[in-house]
């Protein structure tokens, strides 16, 4: 079920009722939760619910085999099943094209051509997000930071749990799970803030991502017959739309989670703000960089064993990160660069901001900032070309022609997919988007909004509900899916 | 939790209303259904007779000849393809809110097609579905016609958000002079040889013969929608007559002639009256002038068709009414009567020249129901007839006016030329003919009073001779 459907606009208020209906009851309200998240997650195909089940299943049982065990070796060996169970699903079904594939272009590389097709698998959604949630659960009680529950119902709600199963946030169990065991009180402002950022996730999503996805697809989808000028355009806009989909994605499972008085982590901060790509990765996608931290990086030393081993550990995270957004090469070389960038930031830091006093650009002023936020947007952008373009051979293409610069390509920008009330209408709610973000990074805006008079509220949400409404995009032409439905 | 699920539902129901209301805005405001609707809502009190079904209908059904020669109201309801379907759902409707004491469905084999409809089809609905009350009636249908999945996109916000810019800033409908407005009534107001010409030299009319096999039944849902709409008449007590306009029988296939028998003995079979006009091509003395297409009348052929229909009323309906009707718009009780029913001008053409060259003997000016100047040209045989109508133009403050009209308001003097031919050549045609009278019309598209100076001169050849001079036009 999609955020942005019929479908879920019914669901939701069903559930939302039912549940407060059933609030003080624990048991009853865990079960709700439970029905109601296998609902979402079956209704695109309630085959694949087996695997949550038996992913769910295991790491309960492995779980408390963990915390009964003494004996390192039999730890060991319980964590190694949920980590093959687990990352067996993910592999199988995520990656074993592309192992296959990879397999094969090999061989080709060496003139020898394997007669090997390929397997007819569908993609479980959200697979990669599920797995990673109830992996850390395994994990955390292997390393003795976490008690396994007892509560079962509790533990199955936690992986399946509706507002963040398809794409996040990834929720570590000490900070989900004790929400399961608790029962909340309907609070008002609470419900309110939810639903506000439910509105303004449907606003990223359905107002910037869907809107700009049109002019993006197009040149993306036919690399070769754009250049210069329309490229880069499109690789900015792709830029907002995969941070629109996504983080209105977030808001929207915070939002839904917040009216039900859970609290998800928060998963995205303003990234496009970052002054650095070190930065960019501390306000994108947290959930996940924070995972990669825990569970990838440290475990591999960290920044424990000196200089280079600190650049290998960072620049492994970001291939294994980049590998885990999809199995293709694009996104490979995706989270290499990254990988490269950050360890080139960490080895260049002096010199980096030898380079901006030279340049002019006083510490702490504005002027500064931005010269750094607009370095590491385009570096981003960069990277973005790679995972974006359908294949390699499109993202060299991508990057050749983006080099064709001529003036008159912005005479072509309307024939890109969008007319001009839509490239407008795309460019304004851009621009509303980034000035909101900007003034707004420390301040609350829920806040904000309710020190004003009842009027001024009332009018601000109808204002949301139209501007969604006319602006929005949406039946038969719209794009149906959030981009991270396919990680 | 009481204060928010209070708010809840406060806010809902604004927001519901919001939407609903806003659906205007999103309409197609240069199509003729948006104009037609505003006129329809202008129009106060009851209806006598309503006529229902598809283009057929508003090109075939006359209001005025039913309200000069019944003295009932009429209306016309008539949407271009419209389905039985819709039709019901809107003959419901209208038989409450306005009262109807006798309906006229039009029924012919595409009326009665089964949803799913074809794409084409479906949207054509949506010129009646959209000006159809909120109701539960028009979520049923709707339902019917685009499926669950398309449910909210019956609040034309939420189906046409976005076209907000053009449909926010778009102008409204031009009224055309070459068509024949009235109550819902709009079938060109002339036989146009080019247009005919053009329609069978594109093939888009011709001469066809698909059968279909004998064996053809009505559908089972083909006959529910029939017994749903004599039911729904029964039960509000209202009678009603099954009609079909007459189509050119040249053109028109076994098909069609197959369907429109199954359609009889269906309807005899119920017990409902049925009268296929297609019978009476002869004693009409139906013609290729009295068409638009092949399967469309003009004004011409709807005042054949509307006199009769008029004439079987009278003799089979005993219909009673308390509506008052205002004949000084109606084309067909001025012309019968021009002083008592309010013409603004009656003038006798006592030049004996003029009457022997173009046959005219009589000419009334009048305001039509739209505000627009007609005026009617009458006489025993009329001839080829010139006629110029020139005007100044005061600034106009309320209509949307003809782009040519709108070129002109700049106070310079406006002026309208016609050639209104007898088409003695092409066979019979001479103009129209009301009671044993000829007549022909010119329509003119500017308010009635923003008209000044208006002068108008006719001749055979040319417009030589000015019969009408005055200053401004002012309503007895």
């Amino acid at each position: 079920m999609l955020f942005n459907s019929l479908d879920f606009a019914i669901f939701f208020p069903v559930v939302f009722i039912l549940y407060w209906i059933v609030a003080q009851h624990k048991i009853s309200r865990n079960i709700l939760l439970l029905v109601a998240s296998y609902v979402f997650y079956g209704w695109w195909d309630w085959r694949f619910l087996f695997l949550i089940f038996i992913s769910s299943l295991v790491d309960f049982v492995v779980g408390q085999k963990i915390y009964k065990t003494e004996n390192k070796k039999k730890r060991k060996g319980f964590l190694m099943v949920s980590l093959l169970v687990n990352l067996g699903f993910l592999v199988y079904f995520k990656y074993s094209n592309f192992f296959i594939e990879t397999f094969v272009d090999t061989f080709r590389l060496f003139g020898k051509e394997l007669e090997v097709s390929t397997l007819n698998i569908i993609l479980p959604v959200g697979i990669s997000f599920y797995t990673f949630q109830t992996l850390s659960y395994t994990i955390d009680i292997y390393r003795k930071q976490l008690e396994p529950t007892k509560d079962v119902l509790s533990f199955f709600t936690f992986v399946a749990f509706f507002p963040q199963l398809v794409a996040g946030p990834i929720e570590r169990a000490s900070h989900l799970l004790p929400q399961f065991y608790k029962t909340y009180k309907f609070n008002y402002n609470q419900v309110k803030s939810g639903l506000l950022l439910i509105a303004f996730g449907l606003f990223k999503k359905i107002v910037v991502a869907d809107r700009v996805s049109v002019l993006v697809n197009q040149v993306y989808n036919g690399p070769e017959a754009y250049l210069g000028y329309e490229i880069i355009l499109a690789t900015i806009l792709f830029a907002f739309q995969i941070y629109c989909d996504f983080s209105g994605y977030s808001d929207i499972a915070i939002g839904v989670g917040r009216t039900m008085g859970f609290d998800l982590m928060k998963n995205f901060r303003s990234p496009y703000l970052s002054k650095s790509i070190t930065e960019f990765w501390r306000r994108w996608h947290i959930s996940l960089s924070t995972w990669f931290r825990d569970y990838v990086y440290i475990p591999l030393g960290g920044s424990r064993d000196g200089k280079y081993k600190t650049y290998r550990n960072l620049f492994l995270v970001f291939f294994v990160s980049g590998l885990w957004h999809g199995a293709a090469m694009t996104f490979i070389i995706w989270g290499a660069i990254h990988g490269v960038i950050i360890v080139v930031e960490k080895s260049f830091s002096k010199q980096r901001r030898t380079i901006a006093k030279a340049l002019g650009f006083e510490i702490n002023t504005v002027s500064r900032k931005l010269f750094y936020i607009i370095i590491t947007f385009s570096i981003v952008c960069i990277a973005w070309v790679f995972f974006r373009a359908n294949t390699l051979s499109d993202a060299i293409t991508i990057i050749q022609n983006g080099f064709h610069l001529k003036w008159s390509q912005v005479l072509n920008f309307y024939d890109l997919g969008l007319n001009a009330q839509e490239f407008w209408t795309a460019f304004f709610a851009i621009v509303l988007l980034v000035v909101f973000e900007w003034t707004h990074q420390n301040v609350s805006f829920t806040k904000q909004l309710a020190a004003q008079p009842l009027l001024f509220r009332w009018c601000f949400y109808l204002m949301i509900v139209f501007t969604l409404i006319i602006f929005g995009v949406y039946g038969d032409m719209a794009p149906k899916e959030f981009i991270y439905f396919q990680f | 939790m009481i204060k928010f699920s209070i708010k809840t539902i406060i806010f809902s129901t604004i927001v519901f209303l919001l939407v609903l209301c806003s659906g205007k805005l999103f309409l197609n405001k240069s199509n003729v259904q948006s104009f037609r609707s505003e006129q329809y809502k202008m129009l106060k009190g009851d209806f006598d007779i309503g006529f229902f079904g598809s283009s057929h209908v508003f090109c075939s059904y006359d209001p005025r000849v039913f309200e000069n020669e019944l003295q009932l109201s009429a209306y016309n309801y008539g949407v271009a393809a419209q389905n039985l379907h819709t039709t019901l759902a809107i003959a419901k409707q209208e038989i409450k809110k306005r009262n109807l004491k006798l309906g006229i469905v039009d029924i012919f084999w595409e009326t009665l097609r089964e949803p799913p409809f074809s794409n084409r089809i479906s949207s054509f609905q949506l010129q009646s579905i959209d000006y159809m009350d909120f109701s539960f009636e028009k979520i049923q249908l709707f339902n019917k016609i685009f499926g669950r999945d398309s449910l909210l996109n019956i609040f034309p916000t939420l189906r046409d958000h976005a076209l907000w810019k053009d449909r926010v800033f778009q102008s409204n409908y031009y009224l055309k002079t070459d068509i024949d407005y009235y109550k819902g009534f709009k079938p060109p107001l002339y036989f146009n040889n080019n247009v005919w010409k053009n329609l069978v030299n594109d093939k888009k009319i011709e001469n066809k013969s698909n059968e279909i096999d004998s064996k053809y039944q009505l559908s089972l849902g083909e006959k529910q929608i029939i017994d749903d709409i004599i039911e729904t008449f029964k039960k509000a007590n209202v009678p009603l007559l099954f009609v079909s306009a007459p189509t050119h029988k040249k053109y028109i296939n076994n098909k069609d002639f197959n369907y429109q028998d199954l359609i009889k003995v269906y309807l005899k079979q119920k017990g409902a009256n049925f009268l296929d006009l297609n019978d009476y091509w002869d004693s009409l003395s139906l013609h290729l002038f009295d068409f638009k297409d092949d399967t469309h009348l003009n004004t011409n052929g709807a005042l054949k068709v509307s006199q009769h229909l008029a004439t079987y009323i009278k003799k089979n309906y005993n219909i009673s009414t308390n509506s008052s009707i205002d004949l000084s718009k109606n084309r067909y009780a001025l012309l019968e009567n021009p002083k008592k029913n309010g013409a603004v001008l009656y003038k006798k053409i006592e030049n004996p020249k003029i009457n022997k060259q173009t046959g005219v003997e009589k000419l009334i000016l009048y305001k039509d129901l739209y505000g627009r100047l007609e005026i009617l040209l009458a006489g025993d045989s009329l001839k080829d007839i010139s006629i110029e109508v020139a005007y100044d133009v005061a600034t106009n403050k309320k209509r949307q006016l003809g782009k040519d009209i709108q070129r002109k308001i700049k106070k310079d003097r406006f002026s309208v030329k016609e050639k209104l031919e007898n088409l003695k050549n092409e066979g019979l045609y001479s103009g129209y003919n009301y009671k044993g009278s000829e007549f022909k019309v010119v329509i003119v598209d500017c308010p009635f009073s923003e008209v000044r100076n208006l002068s108008i001169a006719i001749g055979d050849k040319a417009p030589k001779e000015i019969v009408v001079s005055k200053k401004y036009l002012k309503l007895k």
